[in-house]
């Protein structure tokens, strides 16, 4: 009998101590003291991790990177044609550019951030800046290429919780290789992206790149989001579809830019 | 008994350090470690023994923590996992590693 009425109280306590941490202040502030502990290690391992990663990552790519290799001799033989024309345009891109001063930091208001962990279960990483830094809900993330990373899902006083473009919650307008065709891109999780959307008459291809339209409403526009991998088209439906590869390497990426004067 | 059970939260904290960082580039290969090792511990315990329930709580928690849900819903999945194999699969299951 003591025994099953020991069961029950602790039943009881462990309920009442979850419904505590889940009081909102509390579980803001219980994470963010376990990331403060845990930083300098979850940091450490971050970066070892990163670079054992690389070394498994050739050894069981082998074959892809074969036939990577045979594809990429190719394009090195086209690119290298574009490339003299690019030069041209490159020079006077530079001189403009210098003109305007229009770098990164002079487009947006920049907050650098180190990427120190993933968060189990969901496209989403944390980073080792928070309420502090003057970072909110809602800013997105780029890379130093003005690629498009997320946006910042949850803000603790010394770290946030990134939603990647890729996690299942994510949509956003997007408009593909600077013409005018538009589509919505939806996250799969998993890394996974699809642009969904484009009008069936519309021609797209592989290799296509995407980037944030005016549209996007939680991002700036023009930011580099992906290319087109796969299409999907169907003649019963009025609209096609595309698999993206994302832009960015999760497992490659250190350190990442929010925006910090994006107003939607 | 006490020294189990510090250990076992540490365990299992340093577990959810290498799962959401190290682990993390190579999530192909390697599984949930924390729900791997919940369900190994009980497994092979004995059905006398009751140290499985704590550590579901324990790898749970530290699932919860460094999860972006709230904080409670791993820790009941792996303690209604652990029930479920102390209650189902070891009286209803021949497992041959552990007999008792």
């Amino acid at each position: 009998m003591m025994k099953i009425k020991f069961k029950i109280a602790a039943a009881v306590l462990i309920i009442l101590l979850f419904a505590l941490l889940n009081f909102a202040p509390v579980r803001g502030e219980i994470r963010n003291i376990f990331y403060l502990i845990s930083n300098p290690a979850q940091k450490w391992l971050w970066q070892r991790g990163a670079s054992i990663s690389i070394l498994f990552q050739a050894l069981s790519d082998n074959k892809v990177l074969i036939k990577e290799n045979e594809d990429q001799k190719k394009k090195i033989q086209e690119l290298l044609t574009e490339n003299e024309a690019l030069k041209e345009v490159k020079k006077e891109n530079e001189s403009l550019r210098t003109a305007l001063n229009l770098g990164l930091e002079k487009e947006f208001n920049l907050e650098m951030a180190d990427i120190i962990g993933k968060e189990i279960s969901k496209d989403s990483v944390v980073i080792d800046r928070g309420l502090g830094d003057g970072l909110t809900v809602g800013m997105p993330l780029i890379t130093v290429q003005k690629v498009l990373v997320g946006k910042i899902e949850k803000v603790y006083q010394n770290y946030s919780s990134i939603q990647l473009l890729t996690a299942e919650e994510s949509s956003f307008a997007v408009q593909i290789s600077g013409e005018d065709i538009y589509g919505l891109a939806k996250g799969k999780g998993a890394l996974g992206l699809t642009v969904e959307r484009i009008p069936r008459e519309k021609e797209i291809k592989i290799g296509d790149q995407i980037f944030t339209s005016v549209l996007a409403g939680d991002f700036p526009r023009g930011l580099l989001v992906g290319e087109i991998s796969e299409i999907k088209k169907s003649d019963v439906e009025s609209f096609q579809k595309g698999e993206v590869k994302v832009s960015f390497d999760i497992g490659q990426l250190d350190t990442v830019f929010i925006i910090k004067d994006f107003k939607k | 008994m006490m020294k189990r059970i510090l250990f076992t939260i540490l365990f299992f904290y340093f577990l959810a350090l290498l799962q959401t960082s190290f682990f993390v580039h190579f999530s192909k290969f390697f599984p949930n470690l924390i729900f791997l090792t919940v369900i190994s511990i009980n497994l092979l315990e004995s059905q006398k023994e009751n140290f499985g329930v704590f550590a579901a709580l324990a790898g749970g928690f530290f699932w919860d923590i460094y999860s972006g849900y709230f904080i409670g819903l791993f820790t009941l999945i792996s303690l209604f996992t652990s029930l479920f194999i102390k209650l189902f699969v070891k009286n209803y299951l021949q497992l041959s590693f552990n007999k008792t």
